[in-house]
């Protein structure tokens, strides 16, 4: 499956790169392709460009936050989570792409 | 005739009782009537009176007069002239107010509130500090019911006793300062200065005269001038009350006997003294061994009393409403001034909360006074001593306690002004013996005199100059002066007998000066060869550079020179002709002038290449951004107030004396003081190392996340990356307030940006047990890494390492190692290899 996702915490500082950090590892450790874009206290890095978001079979939001660029989304069935399941449960919030 | 010389006020704190006693002195000698009028308050006053002149209630920028008539009059205007456009402006220091934390900024401590703490009172911190003792209360001065209403006895009988107290006091208040220094010293003069003050015995006098005691006049004089100085707009004149109560306290206690005033209670343990008021008085009475905290209802920022607590680092709070019947004597409290807080109530929270807030302040009390005594090394092993410039014996040992590396200047002009007649040998010898054996065999320079039209002296005829400096002064009065200046030399080699003292002679402009100074020199010391006494052999001979010209014949100076330091205050106004005190031209003038610049670099290359010592004084080595100027040059020294010593010899720290060449090259090269100044300020400051085994702490006994999350701050805060802990917490708890930064394993990463915060930080705390943190797995926290960043930080490369550190503690094989490690070095190093990898 490729996978992209969006993380985002309130301060940017910790929880945006664990849970990022989090889904890469355990979504190729299932066989995954994934690419995951952190909006942080730098601000947007690793950022999905159209084609990705096109490309891709599932999306996951694992934002506190407003996700920036929201519309880039528009017609994809997102799943959305609090940044602390990722962290907690990677696995499960990537099995909720079905 | 009468002479009039108006003038616009010139001290920062109006003319309160330091500037006016020394006004007083001027005036005292002469027979003519000598009046001071403020033309914005309309008040007049006999310049001869201390009390009548504060009274005037004058402030900064006051357009003011003094009116001179009588037989004497014109000597009169021209010592007080002279006076008030020179030495005047000296006669005050500024005061370092700190600034008090307002009722709505106080943040107390979470951890503080979850100790426990319930019943606190809240004030304003005049002194920081913590401190824990037993309460005890001094009560007001009321005039016991038996001498309020005493018939009087004969007038002469009355004024003779007062007479007679008058006497004991100012015999008492002279011998305590004999023994006093410093601060102590300056307060108890202030003292002599009003009770001498002719103003307080004309209202004791006619108070007599009209019936009263001389317990009665003396309460009722205290109380009117009293009065006129409460309705002053000044608070720091309202503050000298205290002053003028603590003279009519110890008047009337000499006057009534014991317990014609309460007594000092005798301290025999911790204490801490809660009063509505104190005199400076009572808190000399105190035993300050025992004294571990003040607690006062009324007194300024400003007041003797504080000022002389803050020269005992005595932890107090004013402004604390019915301070003197908050508690009952005798019970344990604790006073926080650090927060504004006193504590009446305390439970074993509370306790063991402020035990381990003493404990950290004990720690960084060494690291400080650890730190303020290394001598100065540079990130590249340079060296460059920082030293101090005093005026005064008294400020050696202050100096010295603040990380002086020497003594760059003694000024010794304050010996002689203010005096009849110049002091003898052994006077001046004292006073530099002191400093010396102060030094403990560090270096002193101690300058020869420089005064002249504009610092001038009572006993010695200058003619009045148009242009004083440029006039008659320094080196250049030597030969009409040579006995005296050869009583200074001969004073100077004695005291250079007790530890390295080097004598440096001012304003030299031309070769011939120098080589009658230092004839002069050797002459003394042959005197004292002669006569059998004991002096300093080989005692180093310098010259101050401040005259333009003196930098053009170096070569020939150094024959009779064995070192130079840099005036760049005179130097600077010489080299670019412009008078700072001229609001139209002090814009000129500018020590990072380019051409001021090159000055220097040939004054210390031609120094240098002749193998001679050469420091610099003056206010340029205090500015922060001209130091890596100065170590560029490669001075041996620069020598600054001592107040900013500890600050500088941090910053020179940071720098590299390589770098600080490169920097001075570009600065010589730069075209204007505009392209050196932006040069400067471009400079990149050396980051601070994001973590350092002082920020790892290891074996922590925490029992909640409320002292977890403190016990971090409290590493920051001994690192020195932070002087707001309190307010850090707070914006950390603001974070775990969202949601808790633990987020499993045993891991929690509590985070904040602040803008109390020194420089970018981690801090880890391994916990001795779990703590409970809310975690995302409900697991307990055995590890909490604290991640601080600056709140004006938008560089995006310590970002980058938070984010990376982010990502690395969620692996295992990361936290495992974590785990693992006990050593604070190891773990440093595994942290900060891993975020480099």
């Amino acid at each position: 499956m490729r996978i992209v996702a969006v993380t985002a915490c309130p301060t940017g500082i910790a929880h945006t790169y664990m849970a990022a950090e989090k889904l890469e590892k355990t979504a190729r450790a299932l066989g995954h392709q994934i690419k995951v874009e952190t909006q942080g206290a730098m601000g947007v890095e690793n950022e999905l460009s159209s084609a990705d978001i096109q490309a891709a079979d599932g999306v996951i939001f694992a934002v506190d936050i407003a996700v920036e660029q929201r519309e880039r989304f528009d017609g994809k069935k997102v799943v959305q989570v609090p940044v602390q399941d990722a962290i907690k449960d990677p696995k499960g919030v990537i099995a909720k792409l079905g | 005739m009468a002479l009039e010389h108006r003038f616009i006020f010139p001290l920062p704190n109006g003319l309160h009782a330091r500037p006016a006693s020394h006004l007083e002195e001027i005036v005292r000698g002469f027979t003519a009537a000598i009046t001071f009028a403020n033309d914005r308050t309309g008040r007049t006053a006999n310049a001869k009176s201390v009390l009548a002149l504060v009274g005037t209630d004058t402030r900064h920028s006051d357009p003011c007069r003094l009116v001179f008539q009588g037989a004497d009059e014109a000597a009169a205007f021209s010592r007080v002239t002279g006076f008030l456009s020179g030495p005047f402006a000296a006669c005050d220091e500024p005061f370092v107010i700190e600034t008090p934390a307002s009722p709505d900024e106080l943040h107390l401590p979470r951890s503080l509130k979850a100790a426990g703490l319930q019943r606190f009172h809240r004030g304003t911190s005049a002194c920081r500090g913590v401190g824990q003792g037993r309460a005890v209360v001094i009560g007001a001065f009321v005039l016991p019911p038996t001498l309020r209403t005493q018939k009087a006895r004969d007038a002469t009988q009355e004024h003779a006793a007062f007479r007679t107290a008058a006497a004991a006091v100012q015999n008492d208040l002279e011998r305590s300062l004999n023994l006093a220094l410093g601060t102590e010293a300056a307060v108890l003069k202030a003292h002599l200065a009003l009770l001498r003050d002719p103003a307080l015995a004309e209202q004791v006098a006619t108070q007599i005269g009209s019936g009263r005691t001389a317990v009665q006049a003396v309460a009722a004089a205290i109380e009117a001038h009293a009065a006129i100085l409460r309705q002053a707009e000044s608070a720091y004149l309202r503050e000298r009350v205290l002053d003028l109560e603590d003279i009519g306290r110890r008047l009337l206690e000499k006057l009534g006997g014991p317990g014609g005033s309460p007594q000092a209670p005798a301290l025999t343990e911790p204490a801490v003294v809660f009063a509505e008021t104190l005199t400076p008085g009572q808190l000399l009475a105190l035993d300050r061994r025992y004294v571990r905290g003040l607690v006062l209802g009324q007194a300024g920022q400003t007041s003797h009393t504080i000022i002389l607590a803050r020269s005992f680092g005595i932890p107090t709070l004013t402004g604390v409403a019915q301070a003197a019947s908050l508690v009952t004597p005798g019970m344990e409290v604790i006073v926080d001034a650090n927060l504004g807080i006193v504590i009446a109530e305390i439970s074993a929270g509370v306790r063991h909360w402020y035990d381990r807030e003493q404990a950290k302040l004990t720690r960084i009390a060494q690291k400080q006074a650890g730190a303020a005594a290394q001598p100065t090394v540079m990130r590249d092993g340079r060296r460059i001593e920082v030293a101090a410039n005093i005026s005064s014996a008294e400020e050696a040992v202050t100096a010295f306690a603040q990380g002086a590396e020497g003594i760059g200047l003694f000024r010794t002009e304050l010996l002689f002004m203010n005096r009849s007649e110049a002091p003898g040998e052994e006077a001046q010898y004292a006073q530099y013996a002191a400093v010396v054996r102060a030094a403990g065999g560090r270096p002193v320079i101690i300058r020869t005199l420089d005064i002249g039209g504009d610092k001038p002296v009572p006993f010695m005829k200058f003619p009045p100059e148009n242009n004083p400096f440029l006039g008659y002064r320094g080196v250049r009065f030597y030969p009409e002066h040579s006995a005296l200046v050869k009583t200074q030399f001969r004073a100077l080699l004695r005291a250079a007998a007790l530890g390295p003292l080097k004598v440096m002679v001012p304003m030299v402009a031309c070769l011939e000066e120098a080589r009658t100074a230092k004839r002069l020199f050797t002459e003394a010391q042959r005197e004292l060869s002669a006569a059998g006494v004991a002096h300093g052999h080989g005692v180093p001979f310098g010259l101050m550079i401040e005259v333009p010209s003196a930098a053009f014949i170096l070569d020939e100076l150094c024959i009779e020179a064995d070192f130079f330091s840099i005036g760049t205050n005179d130097l600077t106004q010489y080299f670019l002709a412009a008078d700072r005190e001229n609001p139209k031209v002090a814009s000129l003038y500018s020590s990072l002038h380019p051409g001021f610049l090159r000055l220097l670099r040939q004054i210390v290359a031609g120094a240098k290449a002749r193998g001679r010592w050469i420091g610099l004084c003056g206010e340029m080595a205090e500015d922060a951004q001209a130091q890596p100027l100065l170590v560029g040059l490669g001075l041996d020294e620069i020598s600054l107030a001592a107040p900013r010593i500890a600050a500088t010899k941090t910053a020179l720290a940071q720098l590299a004396a390589a770098d600080c060449a490169a920097l001075l090259d570009q600065a010589l090269r730069c075209a204007t003081r505009d392209e050196v100044a932006q040069l400067l300020s471009a400079r990149p400051v050396p980051a601070a190392p994001l973590l350092t085994p002082e920020l790892v702490a290891i074996d922590v006994d925490c029992r909640t996340k409320e002292e977890a999350i403190r016990a971090a701050v409290d590493l920051l805060q001994v690192a020195g990356r932070t002087t707001r802990p309190e307010l850090i917490e707070e914006e950390i708890w603001q974070r775990e307030d969202t949601y808790s930064t633990g987020f499993g394993g045993g891991l929690a990463v509590p985070h904040c940006k602040s803008a109390h915060l020194a420089a970018n930080t981690i801090a880890i705390l391994k916990l001795r047990e779990g703590i409970e943190w809310g975690s995302i797995d409900g697991q307990p926290v055995r590890v909490a890494i604290l991640l601080a960043i600056r709140g004006d930080d938008h560089g995006k490369e310590h970002l980058r390492v938070f984010a990376k550190l982010s990502r690395l503690v969620v692996r295992d094989e990361f936290r495992e190692r974590l785990m693992a490690e006990t050593d604070p070095a190891a773990l440093t190093d595994f942290v900060l290899t891993s975020l480099n990898s």
